[in-house]
């Protein structure tokens, strides 16, 4: 680790992802630090890009980091088609950096986004296994159109279930997780909004993703369907955490540590 | 049994079951007239419990077929656009239908096939990315293998990639 803040942080929120999400104040921030940093070649790209890929209410600073222009994707012929598209995206902290907004977007790139099975395959057998992953790294596989980050529309009233497991199973349980996202295996409606697996210190923790945090009916079925899927002894801990308590876990503890105001 | 009101011929009034017909015959006779008056087959014996159903029935049969005849027609109309807006319609329609699921097993069913190991069009070149497709066969059996020991090492953070 490569701070006592980053191990505290690990171990004691198990919040794997707090330097994914950003309170809005440095979101704006950043977007005017890529406007002052962008030439005007670099923002035309970026903006043909935005048209490409699905709308994003909360501005351009994820779009602007990545990929070839890609369409939204269908099926090929022949495939099998999921229910909804999905796309793979990767993160990793910066060594030496404590977790910030700013590493947060310099270190999340999307890997791709598939519509049919086959479509998944080609990626997932084109990626390291999160097992194989080293460092404080995490695999994100979302609905195309959601961001990995709380603030997104469809994140933002929701929560997770959190399961953390012992060195060496991440691999396993993240491929029976993500299996059962995309086979629709959790029977919730629309509620699933995607998936992530944190490789960290001592442990790897996988995580689900639902849009409404209050809804328990939801939240329950999603328990139950995880343990199922994943096989987890019936004394597994599992945690359900809100998006708002993990933005407040955050700003707090950013408050904490910049005392003197800088974030 | 009470029959003097009915004249037309061919008609015979057979009580229920439960006898109802006897204790109430007024009113059996206004039902009994209804269902002659609907009915193609004047010489079927009456039933005076059903004839009301059956009607409902015949009104509404019409209106099924008229609705499938539309769907039907809706369909050939579709075959004639492009393959694009022919996906978007299956997208559409695919969420009103049952939602699309697979099975563990018949997601690993189809790791293995060519079109799963072609590589994507679009891959960043990023650490994480592999340059030729991981041997799905081999992943699974691998794992329990493999998992044991080998990601003690890794979990200091050595940062190799």
């Amino acid at each position: 680790m490569n701070n006592k803040f980053d191990a505290l942080k690990d171990d004691d929120s198990g919040d794997h992802d707090q330097e994914q999400g950003s309170p809005k104040d440095s979101e704006k921030e950043k977007t005017e630090d890529e406007d002052k940093d962008q030439n005007a070649s670099k923002k035309k790209v970026s903006e043909d890009r935005l048209k490409c890929l699905q709308p994003s209410p909360a501005g351009s600073r994820v779009l602007d980091i990545i990929l070839p222009c890609v369409q939204m994707v269908v099926p090929g012929a022949g495939e099998h088609p999921l229910q909804y598209n999905y796309t793979f995206w990767y993160s990793r902290r910066t060594p030496g950096r404590p977790a910030s907004t700013q590493s947060y977007e310099q270190n999340i790139k999307q890997i791709g986004s598939f519509a049919s099975v086959e479509q998944f395959w080609r990626f997932y057998s084109h990626m390291i296994r999160p097992g194989d992953l080293t460092g404080h790294s995490d695999f994100h596989l979302f609905k195309e159109g959601i961001k990995p980050m709380w603030e997104d529309d469809a994140n933002k009233m929701g929560g997770k279930w959190i399961i953390r497991l012992r060195k060496g199973l991440a691999s396993r349980c993240w491929e029976n997780l993500i299996l059962a996202m995309l086979g629709e295996q959790f029977m919730v409606g629309e509620e699933i909004c995607g998936a992530v697996v944190s490789v960290r210190f001592q442990e790897d923790i996988i995580s689900i993703w639902n849009k409404t945090a209050s809804d328990q009916a939801t939240t329950a079925r999603i328990r139950d369907t995880l343990r199922r899927v994943l096989n987890l002894p019936p004394n597994t801990i599992m945690e359900y955490k809100t998006h708002t308590d993990s933005i407040k876990a955050w700003e707090d503890f950013h408050g904490l540590v910049n005392a003197s105001g800088g974030r | 049994m009470t029959t003097g009101h009915y004249s037309l011929t061919n008609v015979k009034v057979l009580p229920t079951e439960d006898g109802e017909f006897n204790q109430n015959p007024s009113l059996n006779v206004t039902d009994a007239r209804m269902e002659v008056s609907r009915r193609r087959i004047p010489t079927k014996h009456l039933e005076p419990a059903r004839p009301l159903r059956r009607c409902m029935h015949m009104d509404a049969e019409p209106a099924v077929n008229a609705a499938l005849a539309k769907a039907l027609r809706e369909d050939e109309d579709q075959v004639t656009v492009g393959i694009e807006q022919f996906l978007k319609i299956v997208n559409m329609t695919r969420q009103k239908q049952g939602r699309i699921s697979y099975t563990r097993d018949v997601l690993i069913g189809l790791a293995n096939c060519p079109a799963s190991r072609e590589k994507p069009k679009f891959l960043p070149d990023h650490p994480v990315v592999l340059t030729e497709a991981r041997d799905p066969g081999h992943l699974w059996l691998h794992e329990l293998m493999s998992n044991c020991g080998k990601e003690e090492g890794a979990a200091e953070g050595v940062h190799s990639i």
